[in-house]
């Protein structure tokens, strides 16, 4: 076992190019690629995780590779190639990072059912977690990257992958993807934070990713329990703050940010009932990133007891 | 066979002995072809799971759970087709998983497949696909051409969507289009139906015989075979269940196949079934079938059938696969049509493909 960042930029890309297994917890997943676009981008944004043995069995296989036939001719293309024809269309080959990114979020969303998924980052404090749920677009990755180079840890930045029955979180942290002006707030807010190259034009327009911290991954294996949840909602004009979140509404609004929720029946609907009855919920309403995350704390704080 | 998909289904234990090449392989091909949960099941009656690598254990956990909620949602959406077709008085049949659920057979375990499949009475068709069109079924297939296909060739109606629930459901009369070779008789498939309650409503689904004859003919006469060796599996699970609690079984098999006039399909299914999978076939029972194929058609099937049926890695096409599929798919279209209905048919559809590939170029 050995940590990306640790090994030579030439040896890792050697390694991919044959097929390796990353620990991507709680996952491990096998990637295998030919292109340098995708070697150069892994090597720095999963520098901190760790290269497992090819001897290890994955739960999901991601190849990325060039698009055949003669279109290759006209435009040099990247897709990913699991073992069904996934649901989505090549994209430019410099964009390989971002094919591999969609690739993994689908085996994750499709394909786990170990666990009820919300599309919610997760962020959390002394031991103690901010579940922030939203569809993408609402701002949950931009207050969650934020929050953590705020001191918070980065739990997950996608996905919270919550055990239905102890309503225990997994961490699942990976690159944070920050869209277009998300792209420059984050930079301005905090001038240290490791972003990648931004990808101009894509389907979602830019898109950059933020390095997960060693810290984050170091502290994966361990789950952590919500103790609020807070509903992200960024607007310019009106009036900044907390506003309490009606019990029934919220466990709606967890229903439609869930992906498996239908799978899990009767267990699904008594989690998530769980989940709003005994947690403060909350929505945070905010015109700038530095008041999103005091909101944020005050929303962890009222909660002490 | 020599094939690790094939040994582990045959002989599970051999699960906990994999490496992580062999297991990655082992998944990529099993996924998409419905067989994780069987493997996943196969391994937890072993008593291996223990000894599996942890992101199999993880892997299998996830299609248990899939698997749990299929079953619940055959029985619900069973529930809600009984319902919708309350008023029409006609009986309705179950078929494939929905069956298997509905019985909790042991073919139904680790068993993913969401499609609703039901028979009814020819003459109720109409019906029926009133009741369930108000219901909320609405045909997939708008094309004229597909419509008069399904409707006067085909052993069922074009398939249906639930428009709220996504639901998939195939409407059959019989188990075999209409203008094939074999043609089952489908009153007696439904005067020999067996009674089965769903939450509470009477419904049917086939005796035991014709379940296996059913499974036998969906897969070797109306079949191409492609990577579908999850439907042989089941044949093998269904045969062995039977064959151990129906007493009479291989008996009735021998009848109801001659019956349907189906004793090749079924001839195949348990000669390859035994083959790659061992089922456990009493001596003397495959000789007993009425209209056994040929030696040249048993030779060139015995060659094509085992290639076609096992799944391939999606990174390593195999041009033996592909050729054995492509006269399967031939063979399948030879036994569905006569000569001349093939033709137009088979012309109809490659005009069809080639306007839609050129439309996607300009």
């Amino acid at each position: 076992m050995s940590r990306i960042g640790a090994l030579a930029p030439a040896d890792f890309a050697r390694r991919l190019r044959a097929g390796a297994v990353l620990a991507v917890p709680p996952f491990a997943v096998r990637v295998q690629s030919r292109l340098g676009a995708l070697h150069r981008s892994m090597h720095g944004l999963y520098g901190e995780f760790d290269l497992l043995g090819n001897a290890e069995a994955p739960d999901f296989v991601i190849r990325v590779d060039g698009t055949g036939g003669w279109r290759r001719l006209l435009r040099r293309q990247s897709m990913a190639y699991i073992d069904t024809p996934p649901p989505y269309v090549p994209l430019p080959e410099r964009m390989a990072p971002l094919m591999f990114e969609q690739a993994l979020n689908w085996c994750v969303a499709t394909r786990t059912f170990t666990h009820l998924i919300l599309h919610a980052a997760v962020v959390a404090r002394e031991g103690r977690a901010l579940l922030i749920p939203g569809q993408s677009g609402q701002g949950k990755s931009t207050l969650c990257a934020a929050l953590v180079t705020r001191g918070w840890r980065h739990v997950s930045d996608e996905f919270a992958l919550l055990d239905p029955r102890s309503l225990e979180i997994t961490a699942h942290p990976r690159p944070i993807s920050l869209k277009n002006q998300s792209l420059d707030v984050i930079a301005g807010w905090a001038p240290e934070v490791q972003l990648s190259e931004a990808h101009h034009g894509t389907p979602k327009g830019t898109v950059g990713y933020v390095r997960p911290t060693r810290a984050a991954v170091d502290a994966a294996p361990a789950p952590v329990r919500p103790a609020a949840i807070l509903f992200p909602r960024f607007d310019a004009e009106g009036e900044a703050g907390l506003a309490p979140f009606g019990t029934a509404a919220a466990f709606i609004a967890l229903t439609a940010c869930s992906v498996n929720y239908r799978e899990f029946g009767q267990a699904g609907f008594v989690a998530l009932s769980r989940l709003v009855g005994e947690l403060p919920v909350m929505s945070a309403t905010y015109p700038d990133t530095a008041t999103a995350v005091g909101l944020a704390e005050r929303a962890l704080a009222g909660t002490a007891r | 066979m020599d094939d690790p998909l094939l040994e582990c289904l045959r002989d599970p234990a051999r699960m906990a002995r994999l490496g992580g090449p062999a297991w990655a392989g082992l998944m990529q091909r099993a996924r998409p072809r419905a067989l994780l949960g069987k493997l996943g099941r196969a391994a937890a009656d072993t008593g291996i799971e223990e000894s599996l690598p942890p992101a199999v254990r993880r892997q299998f956990a996830s299609v248990d759970r899939l698997c749990a909620y299929n079953d619940e949602h055959l029985r619900a959406e069973a529930f809600m087709v009984l319902h919708a077709l309350r008023r029409t008085g006609a009986p309705v049949l179950f078929l494939k998983g929905t069956a298997y659920a509905l019985l909790g057979l042991e073919v139904a375990r680790g068993r993913v497949s969401s499609d609703v499949d039901i028979m009814v009475p020819r003459d109720r068709l109409e019906a029926v696909e009133q009741a369930l069109g108000a219901a909320g079924w609405l045909s997939l297939k708008t094309d004229a051409y597909d419509q008069h296909y399904y409707r006067s060739w085909m052993h069922e109606l074009p398939p249906l969507q639930h428009r709220h629930r996504a639901t998939v459901m195939d409407v059959h009369h019989t188990i075999l289009p209409l203008t094939g070779r074999i043609r089952p008789d489908a009153a007696a498939l439904l005067a020999a139906a067996r009674p089965v309650a769903v939450h509470g409503r009477q419904a049917f689904v086939l005796e035991p015989a014709d379940m296996v004859v059913h499974a036998a003919v969906h897969l070797f006469q109306d079949g191409d075979l492609a990577e579908r060796l999850r439907e042989l599996l089941d044949i093998h699970e269904l045969v062995t269940e039977f064959a151990g609690r129906e007493s009479g079984f291989w008996d009735r098999l021998a009848e109801r196949a001659a019956l349907h006039g189906a004793g090749r399909p079924v001839w195949y299914a348990l000669n390859f079934a035994r083959r790659l999978l061992a089922t456990p076939v009493p001596p003397g029972r495959l000789e007993a079938l009425p209209s056994r194929p040929r030696r040249v058609a048993r030779a060139a099937m015995g060659r094509l059938a085992p290639v076609a049926l096992l799944p391939s890695l999606p990174d390593r096409p195999s041009a033996a696969a592909a050729w054995a599929r492509r006269l399967l798919f031939l063979r399948s279209h030879w036994l569905r049509m006569p000569p001349g209905l093939l033709l137009r048919h088979l012309s109809v559809k490659a005009w069809a493909a080639l306007r839609a590939r050129l439309s996607s170029l300009f």
